[in-house]
């Protein structure tokens, strides 16, 4: 038995140095840069909670803090959905399934800087009906005039989370096999009972697959308050329409030199995702079914 | 046993990574001690000392640092030159910052706006001594305007190689067509808007004038000819929002609104290019629309002249200079290097290329600079003439955050129209808050050098 | 009828009748117009990486370019270092792909094995870094690389794969929790040690999920982009994402925008050969709790 703990602490000490070394320390560091005034090139000086009083009181912050929550809020709920939606559609296996099965998912390889670079351009929203991107050039075809996408403030937002959606194909790869695993006699079952298709899945299909939605949604969550290249490239006309809190964590590390205040930043993100993650785990009870064992 | 073993192999290829690359940064550094030693000594020893040498800027710059390093080795011969060719604003600081701390600096550095907030952390070497110490090099036979830039608080940090103002191409066919005088020096902003709203054709894609206040050269322009600023001399105070300033940010937003003979940021089409496509009438910009014209304009004739008048010819003048870092290893190689690159053999190959002004008078007067045989423009002369009402930009501390929260609002009142009145206390509160950071940041500094 | 019965055929699929029938037809127009909306963009670029510049931003939109202008991919590779670019991000990746999916495995191994009563415990704080955002760590960890002078080498990128990800140890403990663990007693009895059974019983029946974790990590590191933006300065080791940032017109005059789009698109080129070659590995791979039963 002593051996089996023995190897259990020996396979797991790569993760063991590893969090020490780059989360636990770094993590440990950053809570005491935070409270210091720091830029790389002169010593640090401890300054209390200035950091975070300037935080709190700088207009910027709090942009990019209701655009990171409008990120969450509208980008996240649509991304599930549309996940869910797709991953319906692509469940049955019917001729050409795979073709479709690989278009989905493609987007959502290519994340980099590529494609958001080429976003850039599909969202051009030209001038007096010219120079148009692919996007408002398609809607013009069916005679909508398309809005000014990153120049618009209204429309900043979305088109950010229009690209994000575009790389749904990620969630579906989670999705598809939950949604293959739902027990074909218990539909048979309620079949028989002639339920409708609505109340099969949100009675049969939903409760089994519920711990991939839960995943899907906590990951996404989490990605998306970490969002940061997707407004670095695709930046409203006015930055403060789009930036992110990551954006603006890099901003002051990396070109303000703000060490010390982007700890404390990234310390109210750290706070900010964990309530949200408790939350979601808070209602992940009533509606995540797990099966017993 | 084998999984012992298979832990060997990962910490090998740990070490071996780690190697790799530590002993490179090892043994050049022990080469380097001992050049270093020779160099403090004063001899010319005979060993070859490298000297790291960062810049930015696209092809034309990396063949122009070659070319003046082919020159620099004929009469060299124990300084080697690395250049780094480093990615430009915004990520350029960063990189510097970064081989700073990991106390691996280059040696020699380029910098613009950001010199004074490197120079004040005390990064950068002070080059008083060295200029003085050396027989061959004086500051005299330079543009003021371009050691001042780098001049903070009487202590000079870098030396400039190039510079340029901004300046005023006008199509000529456009002119011709409407049956207009060509702009001069004397020409005013009201005489620009004039013509441009002849030569404003929207449904042809025409503008009068070319997009305005798109970066702190094209606001500075207009704040300066209108007796306006930024901030205030000595950097401590905003002064945007004084009753001239505010006049000339609103001449801005008419140009662009309700004038409309200027483009804002949605009226600039993806996918071409409005001033090489003769779309504009009058391209107020830096000087390297002079190359670029050169290169991409062959449907119109063109021409050159100053910036536009306001009650006040400005000039805003850019440029970059060659900075030491004071972390460097061979300070005496770096300023050999320095003083070659500012030096009349190195300006001479950039003369030639006719874009941007060498810093040395002489120069800049000779033609290797300012014949340009049967290329355009005819009037590549005023050129120097812009330098009499030249200035820097006022670069302070917090230079690059205080030019991008303006930056940003002067792109809702000119690209969105938005009043003036409403965007500019919003504008005071955040630089006023920069300045104080500034002012803080600075007293830190200045306690930290006094320490030193 | 269960809907989801697999339809093999297009001569079973014309065999359906009355409600079935126009259900699929409902289904396939979907999935039709899905398809094209997610594939427009692809094939709106790839259009526009043989177009003149000029010709890229026209309206109506023009398909099929009036003059296929091959020069894009040509000049992709002379006026651009292309090469070097996919050589780095090459390098990055690979390195990244071996260490990560070696260490990672390892771990998980660790926690779907062996018993300890901080199993659970320390699993669930495997768990709780992915809760962790990178930025908290963002600033000391790239303190601590430019204390180390790793700063512009590879080594920030690469170091800490070698001690597993969070992600890929979750994917992986779930899926070694599926091998029955009377395969690993009986390779015990036979005289096989934990490392052997690692590697001789357990490895060979987990390369769904070893493939899928590599092609995340592929995936992942090929598209990186804060990774070197904060660690590189040298272009000449800028990985491709960052080389094609730099490109980007803001930043260097005048846009030879045909020659973005194709240096972009054969930037997808790699991660879209990966997935199509190892496509069905990634759908055996993936095994949640809860979804599959074990």
């Amino acid at each position: 038995m002593g051996s089996e703990k023995r190897k259990f602490w020996l396979y797991i000490s790569p993760f063991i140095f590893g969090f020490t070394v780059f989360i636990g320390g770094p993590m440990i560091a950053s809570m005491y840069l935070s409270f210091t005034r720091y830029d790389v090139l002169t010593p640090a000086e401890w300054i209390g909670f200035d950091n975070y009083i300037r935080l709190f009181s700088n207009e910027r912050f709090w942009d990019v803090l209701s655009n990171t929550f409008f990120y969450v809020f509208v980008g996240v709920p649509l991304h599930v959905i549309l996940g869910l939606a797709i991953s319906v559609l692509l469940l049955r296996a019917i001729p050409g399934i795979s073709f479709f099965r690989t278009a989905f998912y493609l987007p959502s390889i290519f994340g980099g800087v590529a494609i958001l670079l080429l976003w850039n351009y599909m969202l051009a929203p030209g001038f007096g009906g010219q120079n148009v991107g692919l996007i408002n050039g398609l809607l013009s075809m069916i005679g909508i005039e398309g809005p000014g996408w990153s120049s618009d403030s209204n429309w900043a937002k979305p088109a950010v989370i229009l690209v994000k959606l575009w790389g749904v194909g990620g969630s579906i790869l989670i999705l598809l096999p939950a949604l293959a695993g739902v027990s074909k006699d218990l539909l048979e079952a309620a079949d028989i009972d002639g339920a409708s298709s609505f109340r099969k899945f949100f009675s049969v299909t939903f409760p089994t697959i519920s711990p991939a939605v839960f995943f899907i949604t906590t990951m996404e969550i989490i990605n998306t308050f970490k969002m940061f290249i997707e407004p670095m490239i695709i930046p409203g006309l006015d930055k403060s329409w789009t930036d992110t809190l990551m954006v603006h964590l890099y901003n002051n590390a990396f070109e303000y030199f703000r060490m010390g205040y982007a700890s404390a930043l990234a310390w109210v993100m750290f706070f900010v995702i964990m309530v949200f993650t408790l939350i979601n785990l808070y209602f992940a009870k009533k509606w995540v079914y797990y099966e017993s064992k | 046993m084998k999984k012992i073993l298979f832990y060997v192999v990962i910490c090998v290829f740990l070490v071996m990574l780690a190697a790799c690359n530590g002993s490179n940064d090892a043994s050049s550094s022990d080469n380097e001690d001992v050049t270093d030693e020779s160099n403090d000594s004063g001899s010319s020893g005979d060993e070859d000392v490298t000297i790291s040498f960062s810049f930015w800027g696209g092809d034309f710059d990396i063949q122009r640092m070659e070319a003046i390093r082919e020159e620099f080795y004929k009469v060299n011969d124990n300084i080697e030159v690395e250049l780094v060719n480093l990615p430009g604003h915004p990520d350029y600081a960063q990189a510097q910052m970064t081989r700073m701390a990991s106390g691996d600096p280059y040696d020699v550095i380029q910098m613009a706006e950001e010199s004074y907030s490197f120079a004040a952390r005390g990064v950068l070497e002070d080059l008083g001594p060295y200029i003085e110490g050396d027989d061959d090099f004086s500051l005299d036979p330079y543009y003021e305007v371009g050691i001042d830039s780098y001049t903070h608080n009487g202590t000079t940090y870098g030396i400039p190689m190039r510079l340029g103002s901004v300046m005023m191409f006008y199509n000529k066919d456009l002119f011709d067509q409407h049956g207009l005088d060509y702009p001069d020096e004397n020409t005013t902003w009201d005489e620009v808007i004039e013509a441009g709203e002849q030569i404003t054709n929207h449904d042809e894609g025409v503008f009068g004038v070319s997009p305005l206040g798109g970066w702190w050269a094209s606001i500075s322009q207009f704040l300066h000819s209108n007796g306006a600023s930024m901030l205030s001399e000595d950097y401590s105070e905003f002064t945007m929002d004084s009753p001239e300033g505010i006049e000339a940010i609103k001449l801005m937003q008419e140009i662009v609104n309700e004038r409309d003979i200027s483009p804002n940021e949605n009226q600039i089409p993806e996918g071409m290019d409005l001033w090489t496509s003769g779309n504009i009438g009058m391209l107020i910009d830096g000087p390297w629309h002079v190359l670029s014209s050169q290169a991409n304009i062959d449907s119109f004739d063109w021409d050159m002249t100053l910036a536009p008048q306001g009650a006040q010819p400005a000039s805003p003048t850019f440029s970059n200079a060659f900075h030491m870092a004071k972390g460097s290893e061979h300070k005496e190689a770096a300023w050999e290097v320095i003083k070659f690159w500012t030096g009349a053999e190195a300006q001479e190959i950039l003369a030639a290329e006719h874009g941007d002004t060498p810093t040395l008078q002489d120069v800049a007067a000779s033609d290797v600079y300012l014949d340009l045989g049967d290329l355009p423009p005819e009037n590549f002369e005023v050129m120097l003439e812009s330098l009499d009402s030249a200035y820097g930009p006022e670069a302070s501390l917090m230079w690059s955050e205080i030019n991008e929260v303006v930056q940003d609002a002067m792109s809702q009142i000119i690209n969105m129209n938005e009043p003036v009145e409403d965007i500019m206390p919003g504008l005071r509160n955040e630089v006023e808050e920069l300045l104080e950071e500034a002012e803080r940041l600075q007293e830190i500094y200045d306690g930290d050098m006094e320490d030193k | 009828m269960n809907q989801n019965k697999p339809i093999k055929s297009l001569k079973e699929l014309k065999t359906l009748k009355g409600k079935d029938k126009y259900l699929i037809i409902i289904k396939y127009i979907l999935l039709i117009s899905a398809t094209v909306i997610f594939m427009i963009p692809l094939a709106w670029t790839i259009s526009g990486s043989l177009k003149a510049s000029g010709e890229i931003f026209t309206v109506p939109i023009t398909w099929i370019p009036s003059v296929f202008k091959w020069e894009n991919y040509v000049n992709m590779f002379t006026s651009f270092p292309m090469v070097r670019y996919a050589f780095n991000s090459t390098i990055i990746v690979f390195f990244n792909m071996v260490f990560v999916t070696i260490s990672s495995f390892i771990v998980a191994y660790g926690f779907a094995r062996f018993r300890h009563p901080l199993n659970q415990t320390l699993f669930f704080a495997v768990l709780a870094t992915m809760m962790i955002p990178e930025q908290v760590t963002l600033v000391p960890q790239f303190l601590m690389f430019s204390w180390l002078g790793w700063v512009n080498t590879y080594l920030p990128l690469i170091v800490p794969s070698m001690f597993g990800a969070a992600f890929n140890i979750f994917l992986m403990r779930q899926f070694i929790m599926t091998i029955p663990r009377e395969l690993d007693e009986s390779a015990y009895i036979d005289g096989c040690n934990s490392f052997q059974i690692l590697t001789k019983i357990i490895a060979p029946l987990c390369v769904p999920i070893i493939i899928t974790v590599g092609i995340f990590t592929f995936n992942f590191h090929w598209n990186d982009f804060l990774g070197p933006l904060i660690y590189l300065s040298d272009p000449n080791k800028f990985p491709l994402q960052l080389g094609l940032y730099s490109l980007d017109g803001e930043r260097q005059g005048i846009t030879d925008y045909g020659m973005l789009f194709a240096a972009s698109i054969t930037a997808l080129i790699p991660p879209l050969a990966l997935f199509a070659f190892l496509q069905q590995y990634i759908m055996a791979g993936i095994k949640l709790g809860g979804s599959v039963k074990g």
